[in-house]
């Protein structure tokens, strides 16, 4: 018998990496859309000005790797359209093209490419702007206020409801029907929650993510907010304002669930979900940024591969369990 | 003769090893937090670097005495190193601190631990108890070479393009300052991009070597065999 090694995603069905890919394309469009809605044709070429600079690093990785140039192979465009979404709309050109740049040539490509990267190209490079732009990525403008396509945005900024939170007060930005459409300030893409859970919808019936993952991993940090809010509020108005806030449902569909860094058994997703909620929670209230998923997720990446061995263990011992003759059994 | 080029390299590498091929930072990983840590100025990575001289050649001389290759005990040389080291870089330091006091108080534990440094202890193991002091001399001189440089290389681009300056005087022209390239997390990748450009620099050097010995259509004379030969070993 003949084993062959192959690297994630593993898909059974009739599908490649590309339509999984564009399925997630797809839904980020919608996403692109809204932002356009709220925030004017900047939140438009923030996208194309983050897909043009994944371009280039991509054609000098697949040099330097001597690997094929490949127009099949959408993973980077999807890491580099994610990535605006997870910053302000007011954020510089220059931001925006360090932070794809550092996802591909230094968390994607030294690890050897699609299918072998170790953290998350998208959560390396928002972590890595937020450390080098702390200002700039956590201020954000207001909807549906102009805002110019071109250069810096010098037009009024402000803290989001994560800022608030962390501080340990109460978000007074606007009631739960804005938080929901996205009528509050925060990330270009994170804020419009309606759209990121009909973004989830499709995905898990297209089958391009578990649907075990997100929905344990915001199971998890909303009872962790239940029970301890980070503001004098009720249990279940803080599980709104945490769940609502910051980049966590987005996260949670689209970084969480990438199916390179994730688990691979279904079981084994469950438990990292479940581990990856306590970690997100713990570094939402003790970490030094009022967002912090990214760094969460990156710790529990870096955990992933364990998850996968102990559920090995678990079903082996199963099985063995499973399948000793009946007279063998000791009492 | 038979692989003409690919000898004179070799020969280069085993003369000059240490300084880039086989430097103790990028080949052998040694001495890494100082490389690390200590690279977020130029002037910081300066004071480590007098640190480093001022103690790894004097300890591998030491080491390389006959005396004490003779009589000191293998479970006795690693202590005596460090305490000399220790003897060395105390009064270097008091040296340092009226010069340098920010820059030295800013590397807090980073200057005491070159008492103990991988360079030094390596090399006196590896050198100095098995050669005579000349060779250890240049041997000691080349891997300190070879780590002045890349600590220098990497002090620079994090000082430039983290605080836009160099030696503490701003760089005109450089508005866009990455600040995340000051913590250490940053430094470590700039180390390891390093250490593959200079794996694939070395690389590209050897196989030119060899193939252009290959083209030339050289065959091993009678009698010499290759696989025993040592110029094609490194």
């Amino acid at each position: 018998m003949i084993l062959k090694a192959y690297n994630p995603p593993h898909i059974r069905k009739r599908d490649s990496n590309r339509s999984m890919m564009d399925d997630v394309l797809i839904v980020l469009i919608a996403l692109y859309l809204m932002a356009f809605y709220y925030y004017g044709p900047r939140a438009l070429l923030l996208g194309l000005h983050a897909a043009g600079v994944s371009i280039v690093c991509d054609l000098v990785c697949k040099l330097l790797l001597r690997q094929k140039l490949s127009l099949r192979d959408h993973s980077s465009l999807v890491t580099a359209l994610l990535l605006p979404l997870l910053l302000p709309a007011s954020v510089d050109y220059a931001v925006v093209a360090v932070a794809v740049a550092f996802a591909l040539v230094v968390v994607k490509y030294p690890f050897g490419g699609v299918g072998h990267n170790l953290f998350n190209p998208a959560a390396g490079g928002f972590a890595f702007v937020a450390i080098c732009f702390p200002k700039a990525v956590f201020s954000y403008p207001v909807p549906l206020e102009a805002l110019n396509a071109f250069g810096s945005f010098t037009g009024r900024l402000v803290t989001s409801a994560s800022y608030t939170l962390k501080a340990g007060g109460v978000p007074t930005g606007g009631d739960f029907l804005s938080m929901l459409l996205g009528n509050t300030p925060g990330p270009m893409g994170a804020t419009n929650v309606l759209v990121v859970c009909a973004c989830l919808l499709y995905l898990v019936v297209r089958g391009s993510v578990h649907w075990q993952m997100p929905l344990c991993f915001l199971g998890t940090c909303a009872l962790w907010a239940g029970l301890f809010p980070r503001a004098p509020i009720p249990g279940g108005a803080s599980v709104i304002y945490e769940l609502f806030s910051g980049c966590l449902i987005m996260g949670a569909v689209f970084m969480l669930t990438d199916p390179v860094t994730s688990p691979k058994r279904a079981s084994a997703c469950v438990v990292y979900a479940v581990f990856a909620g306590v970690i997100t929670m713990l570094f939402r209230r003790f970490g030094g940024f009022e967002e912090s998923f990214a760094f969460s997720l990156l710790l529990c990446n870096a955990l992933a591969p364990i998850f996968d061995y102990l559920d090995e263990l678990f079903y082996r011992a199963v099985r063995r369990g499973r399948f000793v003759p009946a007279k063998n059994k000791k009492a | 003769m038979y692989l003409q080029r690919t000898r004179k390299h070799n020969r280069l590498v085993r003369r000059f090893s240490g300084l880039f091929f086989d430097n103790p930072v990028l080949s052998l990983g040694l001495a890494l937090p100082l490389a690390i840590s200590a690279t977020n100025s130029l002037q910081g990575a300066f004071c480590v670097m007098i640190g480093m001289w001022a103690t790894t050649l004097p300890v591998m001389l030491f080491s390389s005495l006959p005396p004490v290759r003779r009589f000191l005990p293998l479970w006795a040389r690693f202590p005596v190193y460090v305490l000399l080291a220790v003897a060395i870089l105390i009064p270097v330091e008091l040296r340092l601190s009226p010069i340098y006091p920010v820059v030295l108080n800013s590397l807090g534990v980073y200057f005491p631990i070159i008492a103990v440094n991988t360079i030094m202890l390596y090399r006196c193991e590896h050198v100095g108890v098995r050669c005579g002091v000349l060779h250890t001399l240049i041997d000691g001189v080349l891997h300190l070479l070879g780590f002045s440089v890349v600590m220098a290389l990497l002090a620079c681009v994090r000082e430039l393009f983290g605080y836009g300056s160099v030696w503490g005087i701003p760089v005109t022209g450089i508005t866009f300052k990455l600040s995340g390239l000051l913590i250490p997390f940053s430094g470590c990748i700039l180390l390891a991009f390093l250490a593959a450009g200079s794996r694939y620099i070395g690389r590209l050097w050897r196989v030119r070597n060899y193939r252009a010995d290959l083209r030339d259509g050289q065959t091993p004379a009678e009698g010499e065999d290759e696989d025993l030969d040592d110029d094609l070993l490194i």
